[in-house]
């Protein structure tokens, strides 16, 4: 999978859960998932479960803590798909 | 370092009971005239369900004001029985912005067995606070957890937008061949409508408990969530409970 179609994915699936839908427009590799997409740090779980279930992918906990952008995201992501 | 500092923490707050609890009960009865309508039959049946396991225990209420935890410790136990049995007088973990700033608020949090949250905070510091959760749970105390993460806007226990911190506890426990419980612990004064800083003065309070074993078949972040569901749907069911009375 290439970075721009896992971004496309991930800002999809970041999209319900973002409360700045402005940020979520203009977003790039840098947007924090958080801080600058205004979702709430509880919801990131459901949002790393739909990762694995839209990658058919897992996600462990470490990993996890590694994403706090969009780029994160999708670096773990495609790293996982390989 | 970290257990250190909490075990100092456990034995200075142990030690502060009569004076914590004495100023607890001082300012909830006396000053705000706080009342309760089933206080005996609850007393007894948490000691009870404390007493006979060596289980962790997780007490998750409802969330309705900022005092909540207060009040329950206050009816969970009279201040001898808390200096005997240090699972009576669970630990916290109030939101840090909370308190963080007023020295006489954050000295009190501290006899008083809190441990610092911070609501979006660093995966590291999460990871220490998680540590020490984890080293009081094994060593037989108990905390006090709101599994909604927050106080509810609209008066019932939230259950859609909840935090999955209890299941992820759970999960962890387990992973140490530990058998955790969860006491959840439905909490409501008769004037309270929707979520407030203080119940009114004069509020008398309905308190109930029930014993959870929550399991999952699932495994990861999956389990943390299904756990941590099970945990909110008995407080619904609670709820539901209270209402039909």
């Amino acid at each position: 999978m290439d970075t721009k179609e896992a971004f496309d994915k991930v800002v999809a699936i970041i999209g319900p859960f973002a409360k700045n839908a402005d940020a979520l427009k203009t977003a790039t590799r840098e947007t924090k998932i958080l801080a600058d997409l205004g979702v709430n740090s509880a919801r990131l779980v459901d949002i790393i479960l739909a990762f694995e279930d839209e990658f058919n992918i897992a996600i462990d906990d470490d990993t996890a803590d590694k994403i706090s952008t969009l780029g994160d995201a999708v670096d773990q992501i495609v790293a996982l798909t390989k | 370092m970290h257990r250190l500092s909490v075990k100092f923490q456990d034995w200075l707050s142990q030690a502060s009971v009569p004076l914590t609890f004495g100023l607890a009960v001082l300012l909830l009865r006396g000053v705000f005239r706080y009342r309760w309508e089933n206080l005996r039959a609850f007393r007894s049946k948490v000691q009870k369900l404390l007493a006979s396991e060596t289980s962790p225990f997780l007490l998750c209420p409802n969330h309705l004001t900022m005092i909540d935890s207060l009040l329950l410790i206050w009816a969970m136990t009279p201040a001898w029985k808390a200096m005997a049995k240090p699972r009576l007088f669970p630990w916290n973990t109030p939101e840090k912005r909370n308190y963080a700033n007023n020295a006489i608020l954050r000295f009190f949090c501290y006899i008083g067995k809190c441990l610092p949250v911070v609501r979006e905070g660093s995966p590291s510091r999460t990871k220490v606070l998680m540590n020490k959760i984890h080293h009081l749970l094994k060593r037989g105390q108990s905390l006090m957890m709101f599994p909604e993460g927050k106080r509810s806007h609209n008066g019932l226990v939230d259950t859609e937008n909840f935090a999955y911190g209890v299941g992820k506890i759970i999960q962890d426990l387990r992973r140490d061949g530990l058998s955790p419980k969860v006491l959840c612990f439905y909490l409501r004064g008769q004037r309270q409508r929707v979520k407030s800083n203080m119940p009114k003065r004069g509020d008398r309070f309905y308190v109930d408990v029930e014993l959870v074993e929550p399991r999952s078949a699932f495994s990861g972040l999956r389990a943390a969530r299904d756990m941590a569901t099970q945990v909110i749907q008995r407080l619904a069911g609670m709820e539901s409970a209270y209402f039909v009375r």
